[in-house]
């Protein structure tokens, strides 16, 4: 077990390497130039030059890249190119901002999710499974800048009961910052509860039919024992990889989610960044992403492996 | 954001009559008139004696690259601040007229060279230090000289000297005679901050609002300026900028009441806004139009007829009915407003007209005529949709029209100003002078030239209106201008857009500016909360 730990860990890492080069390159290929942007008015082509030159920029792509590289083992993202600011600062008020959204989102999504799935599978054909199956498919096929304007216009300005803008002030109770991060989160949760829920009715449904619970059954156990004990610990390897990547996705739904909302994280921060050609900002935020979406996946094949010991003898 | 690479809050030209004037014989009736007609709370109750406090919030565009440094400001945010918390020499005043601020009064030495500024004494800023020559020097001189990278460095350049004369007088000179100088210093770069001054994060001004935090890209703060010295101005008690830039989450944050300003609306949501009920919906007549230049440089366009047929070929009042929803009014294919005194009434309208445009085309050796036309989001949203307006009209007259929709992201850097291109899409937010606008843009050597056209005698004229100070003189040559570039130049100028702006119900003291969004960008200290 260790030492696949260490060989998936080295896979992710190789990973990682391979997208900061995908960043650098799609960064150098970007049209237009942050200096021009900047200057606006005064963008002459003598001080657009000085700017790029007290930016470092006069140095050839293969040096940025690897000095870039460098300072990332160091745990140094670099400057801002746009207002010179450390990134690394930049990124993390906003980070946080965007591991709350994204935590609370995932607490509420998840046992959400795993709960209809489960009532649904073991209510098969009843109300409440068709139920699931529709709600499910319905929220599968909404992109969530839908279902978020749809909300605000709904819950915020006909019926006035929430924010439709969720900047959190400095000194809000916690009350209130969970108050501003209702509609978010709501956004976040129906959006990436469905797959979930689906995953796991389906994979109940499928162990439903297998032997062992056949002869549980005529054994006279409980129908809750039968499901919490026999087949919930049977269906933990499929379903625990779907949870993993419905994390993945929040992280990424919440560039979309975070632009409507005016909540200041780092997918607001990306989309700002991009519009001014902060190369800089946009390369550490994606490797940020990039690196969260690694991380994931991985986390996901190993559950896989945890839970299945023919997996992991296979190897 | 179309405000990207122009200094959008360089406000207009007063308008001759006077709207307060108007406006108060109204609201005497118990009637009130704004712009459009409409029927304002804000504006009806003006005359009521303004309430001290209160939180104003405002919804404005911004980035994580803003900055509180006039010289570098960027978006929306950098206008709206620099307002908040800074003063400037002079002020566009709310009757349109240029009236003086940390400026008590000027003079200009026959030919416009030499101006003399008698600055306003016992002025204090934020920390306590009082306004000084040395302060308003340094200011200046912020935006001169070759290491300036300031939006403001162009319209500086022309400055050979700022000299101290006194502990509250400076006198500047000029390489040649600029009879509008004292308008320069309205500009939102123009701000006066204390001598030596650079912690922009911690911005220092002596503006009605001493800022009290700053997120760049998330929200800025102010509150109440103890010891503002201007009096009746500054009411409220905190100002809140959140940076909104979502267009529809905009719109929703005003009408839930999450904010109180909003500029930049779009007129397509003036109907709704307007019958909701949550908003009240300022339109300003003003210098905003929409321009397609087409580009005099490359044949067949170095034709004059050719552009001729340009001009009749489109149907204006169609753009302004359709797109606009009536919120503004058609172009005559010259860049002064018809609110500015200085606008040439004598100017005869150029009509949509198929027929003169296939003589126009004919006189040039052509039969019929096809182009790509550039239109982007970048510059106004619908800019696409305008396009296909044009090349409908176009059709009958046998030119073919192509509506190239270009990505928002890179248009200004990579479409607009590009010498190849046939006809580029712009949008131009007025400026507060006629020399300012015409040397930005018209002028052989302006910086945007979008048309790339040029003309001798237009910028010698050009020139010689700048030095001259006699109005009558002034006005025969502005108009003359305006008359060669109706005729001759690159641009069809389909509409003059009004800067639209709303505001929540509590509002007050409303009126429309026409210089920019949200009263000229004064609205902080001009705006008052009822309770």
């Amino acid at each position: 077990m260790g030492r696949l730990i260490l060989r998936r860990g080295g896979t992710g890492g190789l990973l990682v390497l391979a997208s900061t080069l995908l960043l650098f390159l799609a960064g150098e290929m970007m049209p237009g130039d942050f200096a021009s942007k900047l200057l606006g008015a005064s963008a002459t082509p003598e001080t657009v030059e000085a700017l790029r030159l007290s930016r470092g920029l006069d140095a050839s792509p293969a040096a940025r890249y690897l000095a870039w590289l460098g300072g990332l083992l160091h745990g140094d993202l670099g400057l801002s190119l746009t207002n010179g600011r450390e990134i690394g600062a930049l990124i993390a008020s906003r980070l946080g901002n965007t591991l709350l959204l994204a935590g609370l989102a995932a607490a509420v999504a998840v046992p959400l999710a795993l709960a209809l799935g489960t009532l649904a599978a073991v209510f098969r054909d009843s109300w409440i499974d068709r139920a699931v199956l529709v709600l499910t498919m319905v929220t599968v096929a909404t992109p969530e800048f839908f279902f978020a304007y749809v909300a605000i216009a709904v819950l915020a300005v006909e019926l006035n009961w929430l924010p439709s803008i969720s900047i959190p002030r400095p000194g809000m109770s916690v009350w209130e910052v969970l108050q501003v991060l209702v509609l978010p989160v709501l956004t976040l949760v129906v959006t990436s509860t469905a797959h979930v829920a689906r995953m796991t009715r389906a994979s109940i449904v499928a162990a439903m039919e297998q032997d062992y619970v056949g002869t549980a059954m005529l054994k006279g156990l409980p129908r809750g024992r039968i499901v919490l004990r026999h087949i919930l610990p049977n269906v933990a390897a499929p379903v625990s990889a779907v949870v993993v990547m419905t994390l993945a996705d929040i992280v990424v739904g919440l560039i979309i989610v975070e632009t409507i909302f005016a909540y200041p994280g780092m997918g607001q921060l990306m989309v700002d960044s991009v519009a001014k050609r902060d190369i800089t900002v946009v390369q550490a935020c994606g490797l940020i992403f990039a690196a969260t979406y690694i991380f994931l996946n991985m986390a996901a094949d190993m559950l896989a492996i945890a839970f299945n010991p023919r997996l992991r003898s296979a190897r | 954001m179309t405000d990207q690479k122009r200094p959008a809050a360089v406000p207009a030209r007063p308008r001759a009559i006077s709207r307060r004037g108007l406006l108060q014989s109204a609201a005497a009736f118990g009637l009130a008139s704004g712009a459009g007609g409409l029927l304002l709370p804000g504006v009806a109750r003006a005359q009521e004696v303004p309430q001290s406090g209160g939180t104003l919030r405002a919804g404005i565009l911004g980035a994580s690259s803003n900055t509180n440094d006039p010289a570098l400001r960027q978006d929306e945010f950098g206008v709206m601040a620099a307002y908040t918390t800074f003063n400037h020499l002079v002020e566009i005043a709310p009757d349109k007229t240029l009236a003086p601020e940390l400026a008590e009064s000027w003079e200009a030495a026959p030919g416009a060279k030499e101006w003399v500024f008698n600055l306003r004494k016992g002025v204090e800023f934020h920390d306590g230090r009082t306004m000084t020559a040395d302060d308003v020097i340094y200011s200046i001189n912020r935006h001169r000289g070759e290491a300036s990278q300031s939006g403001a460095k162009a319209l500086m350049a022309a400055i050979e000297e700022v000299e101290k004369l006194g502990s509250h007088q400076i006198r500047i000179r000029l390489a040649s005679g600029n009879a509008d100088l004292p308008w320069n210093f309205s500009g939102d770069h123009m701000a006066i901050v204390p001598d030596g001054f650079d912690n922009w994060m911690k911005p220092v001004g002596t503006g009605g609002y001493v800022q009290t935090s700053f997120e760049p890209g998330v929200r800025a703060t102010w509150e109440r300026n103890p010891n503002y010295w201007k009096e009746g101005r500054a009411h409220v008690g905190e100002v809140e900028f959140l940076v909104l830039n979502d267009p529809q989450a905009r719109i929703a944050a005003l009408q839930s009441g999450q904010i109180d300003a909003l500029g930049l609306v779009d007129p397509v949501a003036v109907e709704m806004l307007k019958g909701s009920g949550a908003a009240q919906v300022v339109n300003s007549a003003g210098g905003q139009f929409w321009s397609y230049a087409a580009n005099c440089k490359l044949a067949p366009f170095d034709n004059v007829n050719v552009r001729r047929a340009l001009k009749h070929g489109i149907d204006r009042q169609k753009i302004l009915d359709i797109v606009l929803r009536g919120n503004g009014r058609i172009g005559n294919d010259q860049p002064v407003a018809a609110t500015d005194p200085l606008f040439n009434t004598e100017l005869g309208q150029t009509p949509y007209d198929p027929e003169k445009a296939r003589y126009y085309l004919k006189e040039a050796g052509l039969d019929g005529l096809s182009l790509q036309l550039d239109t982007s989001d970048a510059t106004y949203a619908g800019s696409a949709n305008v396009g296909q307006l044009y090349r409908q009209a176009a059709q009958e007259a046998g030119i073919g029209i192509e509506v190239m929709r270009q990505p928002a992201d890179g248009y200004w850097d990579q479409i607009w100003l590009n010498p190849s291109r046939q006809m580029t899409s712009g949008v131009w937010m007025g400026r507060p002078t006629v020399d300012m606008l015409m040397s930005t843009i018209f002028a052989g050597d302006a910086p945007w030239n979008e048309a790339f056209w040029s003309d001798p005698r237009f910028d010698g004229i050009l020139v010689e209106a700048r030095a001259e100070l006699d109005p009558a003189k002034r006005k025969e040559m502005y108009w003359e201008l305006q008359s060669i570039i109706h005729a001759d130049a690159g641009h069809v100028i389909p509409v003059f857009a009004d800067f639209i702006d709303a505001y929540s119900p509590r509002v007050r003291g409303l009126m429309p500016t026409p210089s920019w969004y949200l009263m000229g960008a004064r609205f902080t200290e001009r705006v008052w909360l009822a309770s």
